[in-house]
């Protein structure tokens, strides 16, 4: 481990499922893809495999299999080409983040080659706040959280930092608001759950963009083509690609940074 | 030192005798000492002392080879160790043993975060047997007790007799419900199992109160152990032979609290009340 790392590793979770995270953070990949950029995108949504089916795919081989005589490059899936892959998991997150320390660190290590070669690690989180939610978002160098303009949205985000902020003492969090009516909608639900960070948590967090509610996303579900395909010019998709870009700056302003932090942190 | 090999001396050996009465430590000590008198040596002083039963003196010589004689003074001192942790009369651990089991389980709790769960248990009538039975009779009854908690209990509890009547059991790992069960059979095996004394066949009951945690927060022995006393109080005053429960210690703790805060609803939600506060 000579080399300084120059891939960014990122979380997407959410307090509260039915936010489209899975749909988000799949097309972040897809537009950060087409901004020239590298990725892997791990699922880490224990056993839900939203993924799989948000793509129309049936992985043979899961993270599980790297226990055993699979590498790494075997159980990727590539979903354009070698600059964007899939690592799908299915049971093998609970391996990973639950079973050990042992097991942890024998699969991050497989792992850590593989993600070396990508300029982006992309965490595809499962909603709520349990242990291997907790593990999954403490691991990476930076984490997105997608919240929505609903109370129950706002409440359950704010648990999510919360707890990620007062037990594993993590205070790098991006908002992206999803599903808004409006920027003022989006701007106003963002402000309430900054303000309660500031107040409660004196944490600053930082809004990292507003994605519009658009019928073309369920859309876009429902024919399992996803939504920067299916609809490359509609208002979500440019408001993904706004948050691509945004996302790619920060890669290469924070290139020094980067470079002196582990790709994912063992937990132990 | 002369270098005469005098016989061992009669008169020194029965000196021993009754210093070994009358120096006798009583039951309750922990402590440990050694009386050391120089004398003339003799290698027979070893089999002497084993055949007089004077095992607690120990002959270290102090030229030629002492290393036979160090090695068996160590072993005298962990046996001496070991013993000073147990029970004479029926081999559980006594309270010294406890305090140390308590010890250990205490920080094992802490650091696994384990449940941890603690019984007082007390013979019912126990005075009335050695009254009407007499006093080694009593003595067979704490021992078939002793026998049966060995038996009842896992290998990792731990069973103490920590005054005349009554007695421990400290089960790592277990919480209250599961330690119920076990308490349980050991109730109803010890209520089932008649102690042959003389002609008499005596039956006992046991009074059994219960403390736990539940591996949330560092186990506080001192409150473990009032706690456990408390419901066995109870036990006895609500007519005895029943297993009562102290209310689990760490039942509610900080972070087990509700995540978010009425406060912190509010304020999330005062947007939605009242939109014009959260102009920008």
């Amino acid at each position: 481990m000579t080399e300084a790392n120059t891939t960014l590793s990122i979380s997407v979770a959410s307090g509260k499922g039915g936010v489209g995270k899975t749909n988000l953070a799949l097309n972040l990949c897809l537009a950060l893809h087409e901004l020239g950029n590298t990725l892997v995108l791990l699922d880490a949504d224990l056993g839900l495999a939203n993924l799989d089916v948000l793509l129309g795919l049936s992985p043979e081989k899961n993270l599980q299999d790297l226990l055993g005589d699979a590498s790494a490059e075997n159980v990727v899936i590539p979903l354009a080409g070698d600059g964007l892959v899939l690592l799908p998991s299915a049971s093998g997150v609970a391996e990973l983040v639950e079973m050990d320390d042992d097991v942890q660190s024998l699969l991050l290590g497989k792992l850590d080659a593989l993600f070396r070669r990508y300029d982006f690690l992309i965490l595809d989180l499962g909603a709520g706040i349990s242990p291997t939610v907790l593990s999954f978002a403490a691991m990476p160098q930076e984490r997105i959280v997608v919240i929505t303009p609903e109370p129950t949205s706002l409440t359950d985000s704010y648990a999510l930092i919360k707890v990620l902020c007062t037990q594993r003492q993590i205070r790098n969090f991006q908002i992206i608001v999803n599903m808004a009516e409006s920027q003022k909608e989006a701007k106003n639900a963002f402000n309430r759950l900054a303000q309660a960070c500031e107040h409660f948590l004196s944490l600053p967090i930082s809004l990292l963009g507003v994605v519009h509610r658009d019928p073309m996303v369920t859309e876009s579900v429902r024919h399992q083509v996803p939504l920067l395909k299916f609809a490359p010019t509609c208002q979500a998709a440019q408001d993904i690609r706004e948050i691509a870009k945004k996302i790619m700056e920060r890669r290469i302003r924070l290139k020094d940074l980067i470079s002196r932090s582990p790709i994912l942190k063992p937990l132990i | 030192m002369a270098n005469h090999n005098l016989p061992p001396d009669e008169a020194l050996l029965d000196e021993l005798e009754t210093l070994e009465k009358e120096l006798r430590l009583p039951q309750a000590s922990s402590e440990v000492a050694a009386l050391v008198r120089l004398i003339a040596s003799d290698p027979s002083w070893t089999e002497r002392l084993r055949q007089k039963k004077l095992g607690q003196w120990v002959v270290l010589p102090l030229q030629g080879d002492k290393f036979p004689a160090l090695v068996g003074l160590k072993k005298h001192i962990e046996h001496l160790t070991v013993q000073q942790g147990l029970d004479a009369l029926t081999g559980l651990a006594n309270r010294r043993g406890f305090d140390q089991a308590m010890a250990m389980e205490v920080e094992r709790s802490s650091r696994f975060k384990t449940p941890l769960t603690l019984c007082i248990m007390d013979l019912d009538n126990f005075k009335a047997v050695n009254d009407i039975h007499g006093h080694p009779c009593g003595d067979d009854v704490l021992k078939a007790v002793a026998s049966i908690l060995l038996t009842e209990m896992r290998m990792i509890d731990t069973a103490a007799r920590i005054g005349g009547e009554e007695f421990a059991l400290l089960l790592p790992g277990t919480g209250q419900a599961r330690a119920l069960k076990l308490l349980e059979r050991v109730q109803a095996v010890i209520q089932d199992f008649g102690i042959i004394c003389g002609d008499a066949r005596i039956t006992m009951t046991m009074s059994m109160g219960v403390a736990s945690y539940r591996g949330k927060l560092t186990p506080d022995p001192v409150k473990l152990l009032a706690e456990a006393d408390k419901a066995l109080y109870r036990a006895k005053r609500a007519g005895k032979n029943r297993i009562e429960t102290s209310p689990i210690l760490d039942l509610v703790h900080g972070e087990e609290q509700s995540l978010v805060h009425q406060n912190e609803k509010r304020f999330l939600f005062s947007s939605f009340s009242d939109p014009s506060s959260s102009a920008e």
